[in-house]
């Protein structure tokens, strides 16, 4: 059972990890975004 | 309409995981017929098809751009090797587990698990060559591409690996009992649609950070 639970936990880690990276690239849009708009202002 | 799909993506996923681990065994490379391990099968096995899928849609966006020169399926192609790196290294890992729990090695160099390997370094070398070549975008896209078209042989590799060649990996395993074909059933859709939707978002991303950077250049 221990393996198996290994196999389906790599599956969820690599899954939530990949979106964990996604989620990263959004905000750091986000925040190259905002701070354009900021600039832009001045 | 995008967190309910990715709601629905990881429902299914978690029910197919819930009928794999109580279907029971599954015929294949078994050194004892009870062993739990096995139901393994219900993530490596989808996890691989998702891999050479990906590849697929790697192999269809690199012919895309290289006909057409169009942004998008340069985008298409990002999105598919990011992907198929991921269920890669799914692949690759749960392999390994597998492989300790029944065969007591880790990796054995046998023609799938070499293959697959490949595979996985293939999709890494793909990543890091597209972040290494410096100059026009459109360089890199097309340098890519022909990169992507040449690496796509490997995947026949992977398939007729363990049905030509004699291998401690088998090439097929049937199943016991319908409970069995449909938690394996289950696992394959909920993979493919968990992988479509992960292709998506990072399209998705890409498309929208490409709009942003042509809005403030002009």
């Amino acid at each position: 059972m221990y393996y198996v639970c290994a196999a389906f936990g790599t599956l969820w880690l690599a899954v939530f990890g990949y979106l964990f990276i996604l989620d990263r690239q959004v905000k750091d849009m986000g925040r190259r975004l905002d701070a354009r708009l900021a600039s832009q202002d001045e | 309409m995008r967190t309910i799909l990715f709601f629905l993506a990881i429902g299914l996923v978690v029910a197919s995981m819930c009928i794999g681990l109580t279907a029971g065994s599954v015929q294949g490379p078994k050194a004892h017929p009870d062993s739990p391990v096995r139901n393994i099968v219900y993530a490596h096995v989808p996890s691989s098809i998702c891999a050479l899928l990906c590849f697929c849609v790697l192999l269809v966006a690199a012919i895309g751009y290289l006909k057409t020169s169009k942004e998008s399926w340069d985008r298409l192609a990002i999105a598919a090797a990011e992907v198929g790196t991921v269920f890669a290294i799914v692949m690759n890992a749960t392999g390994c587990i597998f492989s300790h729990a029944e065969w007591n090695t880790w990796w054995t160099p046998s023609p799938r698990l070499i293959s697959a390997a490949m595979l996985l370094f293939l999709y890494i070398v793909y990543l890091i060559l597209r972040s290494s070549l410096s100059g026009a975008k459109q360089r890199i896209a097309r340098n890519s591409s022909v990169f992507a078209i040449i690496a796509f042989l490997n995947v026949p590799m992977v398939i007729i690996s363990a049905r030509f060649m004699p291998d401690i990996h088998k090439a097929s395993f049937e199943f016991g009992s319908n409970w069995q074909r449909v938690a394996f059933f289950l696992g394959m859709i909920s993979t493919c649609f968990l992988a479509g939707l992960l292709m998506w978002f990072r399209t998705d991303i890409l498309s929208t950070r490409a709009r942003l950077e042509r809005e403030f250049v002009n």
